[in-house]
């Protein structure tokens, strides 16, 4: 009896609890299951395909230790030279009022809409051996960027330099101004609040975009392999071994995909840990 | 400061030990004007001087910007460095004055000591609470140490137990000030406890000016009192 | 109310779901399977470097057979058969190896056997007016020389390492594309100075590329069979396709576009 009784105040706690909040109508759950579904099955189908025991000899494989390094040290490159290009160009975005500044946004914004191999096509336009500065680099200077390690970083750079130009021209809009005011108030020149007060004041978005950068850098496929080309050791990335891999070794796709998925998980996880709070906390 | 915002006969002065209460419900341009006082906007006629020296005046092309005044203000919504410490926060403003990069360690401790956060110096700024975070404001807004004092709306986000040790605090220093000192407030009783002097803008006029008595007065007696301490309808 | 009004939205969504679903589970190869074919469509997956050539082929068929629809696409040959044995919706399959081929095979997607069709001899192109001035396969050995290839897992790639063995040639390229016409593309834009692919593709390239003899003795010949796909309607038309791509006139066709037609007695 007495348990009986306990059981069925709790029910009405939690209850309770729901109708407080408030729940969402039911077709809401409805949609947002079947969302959630499409995102997660996927994975589950590639977890579901892993031979967990040759996951390991797999990846110990030569061509994936050459592919992971290649992508290690790449995408590294391509976020570091991101965030000393585009924390200055979100600087400069954030304070821009005119037309100029718009025009420049937008240009910002298009390798975030433009389909990979589009940007490939359009770094060869430029850079290529019988592009407008690649000829001439060629001419001068007797070298040619597709093909290279170099390549491969220049593609990274077009289409992941963008996502952290925006999220930290974001957080400029918002957060910077009032810190700057007070700043200037209490006498600080221009150079020092830069550096003192509004960079400290968005490094949780500088480091949410080198984020961003830094996965879409890993994950680049259609301008690497339409740019710099595929070659082992040198230019063959983790994604453009999974693609080639495919064919006629699936078994190793799979490996890799996991890996690829692994190390996703874990970076997103750990910034969510570190930085979700104090990014709330530091307004 | 909306653009095209726009003050009219606005004109007063504000003499040491007399500081200024601005009166006046919201979008009356009370915060405008500190902003323009303090040199965070520029004004397009008319003249802002600090005893001799003009900070900005149009017609003769000249203006101060707000890192060179000698101006300080306080903000209803602190404003602190949230990454820094609070002995960091002082140290800031103390640095950015001497222009020096050592700070006199005499000059944070008695900030410290006055403003009762010895305690929590090493604390981040981020976790301190209201009553704190104004007060180290002030204390930092002093350690610039200003020629003049701007004070915008400071008591507004606070509830009555910070709100009664953050006046306290401000009350010493206010006092104690060489300078000018303009206080934004909707608190009638806030205007007299710390001013002198008090005007009341309405839609960038001012509509009352005197001592501080006689408009508080003029607002209460012009009809039903609004919280804002401005006249109903 | 409301709730009764989302309760109804959420069964109509269903009910259209479910319909839909039992609408895509028909079998829809119930038509007649006579002589004549009637309105009938068939898709052939091939491989890349039969781009070119199968349209044109294509087209002729259907002007010979106005009933018929064929649609066509293409892919690397170890790509499209593994779309297929992953079910993909394909009729006939056309690969450029016979390898590929009987990996499908293997994989009980075939209906019959394979037929070869045509044969296809590797080529050196190069992009039109030859700025690396190659002359011969030994060129490429050469350092400076920018070379690419098709990727090691597709039949062409296969084909152009053992072309260098033959020939005795060290083969250092600067890149794997994924497939002949991705190095098509680089020879054509001048991006690479030679590539390996098929005398077709050279044919295709156009005047972007021109191409450098490779003596029969070492090249490497690759054949492309042909199959209908098991469990796919339209059989009768797949095998009056291959028929077609048997006869003189589609063979001249494709010994325009490159290819060495099949003689009657390599069937």
């Amino acid at each position: 009896m007495a348990g009986e009784h306990l059981m069925s105040a709790q029910r009405n706690e939690r209850t309770a609890a729901k109708l407080a909040t408030g729940a969402r109508p039911v077709f809401v759950k409805i949609l947002a299951a079947i969302g959630l579904l499409f995102l997660v099955a996927p994975i589950l189908g590639i977890l579901s395909r892993v031979h967990w025991l040759s996951l390991w000899s797999q990846l110990a494989d030569p061509a994936v230790r050459d592919a992971l390094i290649l992508s290690a040290w790449t995408s590294a490159a391509t976020t570091i030279i991101a965030v000393v290009v585009g924390v200055p160009l979100a600087l400069l975005l954030a304070r821009g009022h005119g037309w100029t500044a718009g025009f420049a946004r937008a240009f910002v914004v298009l390798p975030l809409v433009l389909p990979p191999v589009v940007s490939g096509v359009a770094l060869l336009a430029l850079l290529g051996r019988t592009g407008l500065i690649g000829s001439r680099i060629d001419t001068w200077f007797g070298f040619t960027i597709p093909f290279t390690q170099v390549a491969v970083v220049v593609a990274q750079l077009f289409v992941a330099l963008p996502f952290l130009v925006i999220t930290v021209e974001g957080a400029l809009r918002t957060k910077g101004r009032h810190l700057e005011q007070a700043a200037r108030t209490l006498g600080a020149s221009e150079s020092r609040i830069m550096w003192s007060v509004t960079i400290p004041a968005v490094r949780t978005a500088i480091i949410a975009g080198a984020a961003l950068c830094w996965a879409r850098a890993l994950g680049e496929f259609g301008a690497t392999v339409t740019f710099a080309g595929s070659f082992p050791g040198v230019t063959q990335t983790l994604p453009i071994e999974v693609y080639y891999s495919l064919v006629t070794q699936p078994d190793r796709a799979i490996a890799i995909s996991v890996l690829m998925i692994a190390i996703c998980v874990v970076v997103l996880v750990s910034l969510r840990r570190s930085w979700s709070g104090r990014f709330l906390r530091d307004t | 400061m909306q653009r095209g915002s726009l003050f009219l006969g606005v004109n007063f002065t504000v003499a040491p030990g007399k500081p200024l209460a601005v009166l006046g419900p919201n979008g009356s341009g009370k915060s405008s004007l500190l902003h323009a006082l303090s040199g965070l906007v520029a004004i397009r006629a008319g003249r802002i001087a600090l005893a001799s020296t003009t900070l900005d005046a149009p017609s003769e092309r000249c203006f101060v910007p707000p890192a060179q005044r000698r101006t300080s203000m306080v903000f209803q919504d602190y404003r602190l460095f949230g990454w820094l410490t609070v002995r960091a926060n002082l140290e800031f403003a103390v640095r950015t004055q001497t222009r020096t990069t050592t700070v006199d360690a005499t000059d944070i401790a008695e900030l410290l000591t006055r403003f009762e956060l010895d305690q929590i110096a090493e604390q981040r700024a981020s976790v301190l609470s209201g009553g704190q975070s104004q007060r180290l404001a002030i204390a930092r807004a002093l350690a610039a140490r200003p020629e003049m004092l701007l004070l915008d709306e400071p008591f507004s986000a606070l509830d009555r137990v910070a709100g009664s040790s953050v006046r306290a605090a401000l009350g010493e220093t206010i006092s104690d000030f060489q300078g000018p000192v303009v206080l934004v407030t909707h608190d009638l009783a806030d205007a007299q406890r710390f001013c002198d002097q008090a005007i009341l803008l309405d839609r960038g006029r001012i509509q009352m000016a005197g001592p501080v008595d006689e408009v508080v007065k003029g607002i209460e007696s012009a009809g039903p009192l609004e919280r804002d301490g401005t006249p109903a309808g | 109310m409301i709730n009764r009004w989302q309760r109804t939205l959420v069964a109509a969504v269903l009910a259209s779901a479910v319909t839909t679903a039992t609408v895509g589970c028909v079998d829809r190869s119930g038509g007649p399977e006579s002589g004549d074919v009637p309105n009938a469509s068939i898709h052939i997956s091939a491989a890349a470097s039969l781009t070119d050539v199968f349209t044109v082929i294509a087209e002729q068929f259907e002007l010979h057979n106005p009933n018929t629809r064929l649609s066509t696409s293409f892919g690397s040959s170890s790509t499209i058969v593994d779309q297929v044995i992953n079910g993909a919706p394909v009729t006939a399959l056309a690969t450029a190896s016979e390898a590929t081929m009987n990996d499908a095979v293997k994989a009980h997607v075939i209906a019959g056997t394979p037929q070869v069709f045509a044969l296809n001899q590797l080529a050196i192109v190069v992009p039109a007016g030859n700025p690396a001035n190659i002359e011969s396969i030994a060129d490429l050995g050469r350092t400076q020389v920018k070379l690419a290839i098709c990727q090691p897992q597709v039949p062409c790639g296969q084909a152009a390492r053992e072309l260098f063995t033959r020939a005795r040639v060290p083969l250092v390229p600067v890149t794997f594309e994924s497939d002949v016409r991705a190095v098509l593309a680089k020879a054509a834009s001048g991006e690479v100075d030679a590539g390996i692919v098929y005398r077709s593709d050279v044919i295709a390239g156009g005047t972007a590329v021109a191409s450098i003899p490779i003596p029969d003795s070492i090249n490497v010949s690759t054949r492309y069979p042909i199959a209908a796909i098991a469990n796919s309607e339209g059989q009768l038309v797949v095998g009056k396709f291959i028929d077609f791509l048997l006869s003189p006139g589609a063979q001249l066709v494709l010994a325009d576009h490159g290819f060495t037609p099949i003689t009657a007695k390599s069937r």
